[in-house]
């Protein structure tokens, strides 16, 4: 009878021992919905970024940009009608919303020469009016194929920056490299006419690239005393900070590298984003998240911010090769997202671990899965293993957070009424 | 010897010769035959089974106190599944191994499920002539993964019953009916935790040796 006893005991412990899960599998399956793809955009379409102004959602998709209303959870996207001479045969290289108006540079290869060009658009006419007139050209510029511009436009507190790149290549079937780099910028963009924007009103920021073969990232205002700005040469990454003032000529300092981390500046870095005036975060190719909460000082101190979810370590390794990608602020969300920071994964190939949240508001940040949409398709649907480029949550009104990934297409998280719960749908 | 007395021992013995057959009849009377029972396997005597066919998603089963309903959808399509096992022979009827298989289904996403079993294996089969049909009971661990979501290894109870062809003394033809009863349980959430009700059928190649 003991024999028997032990007998039984022993399912009971193989039981035990096994059923420590932390979520369960069929509980999600039980709950997983369909994903949706109620619009028109096509599900393999990227947009390098998008921007959000005048009740529409803009996307920029290389050749062209779609748009569509914030009027409704679905609503189709349009394309729209590119400048005149370049509607088809051209690409955009960037996109900033800059005030209400909205600036791209684009470029076209006609056969004789490369034509690099930014123009200007006036978000007062609605999309669907734009014609091709209504594209103002405030720069442009033509040059052989062995040595031409790519324009990088950048924006930050009302002003528009454009990162002029010289590329060069010896024969025009090699690939064209960075042969200079300069800064450009405008103050009050918003307020000046196309005139304005000559050579001689540049404002030559001077900063002192390395090598002069430095492609500018990103560039943000922290609200209250900085700028800040992240750029890469061929194999390390450099953070700049403004003390005072705009991002101008003699204001600029490099970071001190003596002083403060070295591990920040010895990969290439990959996104800058600031919370709360003072909290900076910047993310590079060795898939690790630095952290300064003391960015007002002279020599911020910067930490690794690997972190934890659901007992799983969100590091370099566990990514696999992919890093973090496309900050955005989602306190305004849902209730459960108050302080929280949504940050995506991305690599080369589309592949990839969607993306996180770390909740900010800890002196030691938390790291979560996605916390509003844990009950939802998030995991089911491709988005969670997708590679994403970037998200856009300034709708705060209507709570519509999208977020654009490589060759997965657009998503949409809205609160679905029909659900019951916050979904994401493909656009 | 006179002609009457010859013919009176002609008689005699035709008569006897003539009785020789009924006595012999009455000697080579067959005996009732004996049943002796068949054994066809013996202890030590081993199978290898190859199994290949659908998994059919049925229900599952929430047992949370208060759950709106106790039974409910997997939204599971019929999969595919497909096993090894390994018996040995206890006596003629009794059997015991371990199978070694796997399943996979597609969510309402496209995405895949799978499921790993390792299960030990107690059988009793039933002999009928060139037929033969197990019934068993298989429990061990189920390795049950689904996207980047979760690995969750779980036990596992699999009832079943086979029915095979005995082609000859080594090769066997048949197919299983089998019933999954696959816990999958949370103890640090138990509302999130659910019993996976699943039916498996293969066609099944067996080789005795």
């Amino acid at each position: 009878m003991k024999k028997l006893k032990n007998i039984l005991f022993i399912p009971l412990l193989l039981l035990f021992l096994t059923a420590c899960s932390d979520k369960g599998i069929f509980y999600f399956l039980e709950n997983e919905t369909v994903e949706e793809d109620d619009n028109n955009l096509n599900n393999n379409a990227v947009f390098s970024n998008m921007v959000y102004v005048g009740g529409n959602y803009i996307g920029n998709a290389g050749p062209n940009i779609y748009y569509r209303s914030d009027a409704a959870d679905i609503s189709s996207w349009s394309s729209m009608i590119m400048p005149a001479g370049f509607e088809t045969d051209a690409t955009n290289t960037s996109m900033v919303l800059v005030g209400t108006d909205l600036f791209i540079s684009r470029i076209s290869h006609d056969g004789a020469g490369v034509i690099s060009n930014v123009y200007r658009l006036d978000t007062a006419i609605a999309p669907i009016d734009v014609v091709s007139s209504s594209w103002e050209l405030v720069v442009s510029e033509t040059n052989t194929v062995l040595s031409f511009h790519v324009y990088r436009l950048h924006t930050a507190d009302g002003n528009l920056y454009i990162n002029d790149l010289t590329m060069t290549r010896a024969d025009q079937y090699d690939d064209a490299v960075i042969g200079v780099s300069a800064l450009y910028y405008i103050d009050d963009a918003a307020g000046v006419t196309p005139a304005d924007f000559t050579t001689a009103n540049y404002d030559d920021v001077s900063v002192t690239f390395g090598t002069g073969t430095e492609e500018i990232l990103k560039i943000l205002y922290d609200g209250a005393a900085r700028y800040w700005m992240i750029y890469n040469d061929d194999s390390d990454g450099f953070i700049f900070y403004a003390t005072d003032g705009d991002l101008t000529t003699g204001l600029v300092d490099v970071v001190d590298t003596a002083t403060d981390d070295p591990a920040v500046l010895t990969e290439k870095l990959v996104d800058l984003f600031i919370y709360s005036t003072t909290e900076v975060l910047i993310s590079n190719q060795d898939g690790s998240i630095y952290l300064t909460e003391d960015a007002d000082q002279v020599t911020p101190a910067w930490e690794v911010m690997d972190g934890v979810v659901d007992s799983t370590a969100v590091t370099d390794d566990e990514l696999s090769g992919h890093f973090f990608n496309g900050f955005a602020d989602i306190d305004t969300l849902t209730a459960d997202t108050a302080n929280m920071v949504i940050v995506g994964t991305t690599a080369g190939s589309s592949s990839a671990t969607g993306y996180y949240q770390i909740d900010m508001s800890a002196a030691t940040k938390t790291w979560t899965d996605a916390n509003f949409s844990e009950i939802n398709n998030y995991v089911s649907i491709d988005l969670s293993s997708s590679s994403i480029k970037g998200f856009l949550y300034d709708d705060t009104v209507n709570k519509r957070l999208f977020a654009y990934t490589t060759f997965n297409g657009v998503y949409l998280n809205y609160y679905s009424t029909e659900d019951i719960d916050r979904i994401w749908s493909h656009e | 010897m006179t002609d009457k007395y010859r013919l009176l021992i002609s008689a005699f013995i035709l008569l006897i010769i003539s009785m020789v057959p009924v006595y012999s009849q009455e000697a080579e009377q067959p005996e009732e035959p004996k049943l002796e029972k068949i054994e066809y396997y013996t202890l030590g005597d081993q199978c290898f089974s190859i199994n290949a066919g659908l998994f059919i998603p049925l229900f599952f089963m929430d047992f949370t106190p208060g759950a709106s309903s106790a039974v409910s959808a997997t939204h599971l399509t019929v999969g595919g599944t497909g096993s090894l096992a390994y018996e040995a022979y206890l006596s003629n009827n009794l059997k015991l191994g371990m199978e070694v298989g796997g399943m996979f289904a597609k969510s309402p996403n496209g995405n895949n499920v799978f499921m790993v079993p390792i299960t030990a294996k107690f059988g009793y089969e039933f002999h009928f002539g060139q037929f033969s049909m197990p019934i068993y009971l298989g429990a061990g661990i189920n390795i049950i993964s689904y996207q980047d979501y979760e690995t969750n290894v779980q036990f596992l109870l699999k009832p079943g019953i086979s029915l095979y062809w005995n082609y000859n003394s080594n090769w066997g033809f048949g197919g299983n009916l089998v019933y999954w009863v696959a816990p999958d349980l949370v103890l640090s959430n138990p509302d999130e935790s659910r019993v996976g009700n699943f039916l498996d059928f293969t066609i099944s190649a067996q080789y005795h040796f």
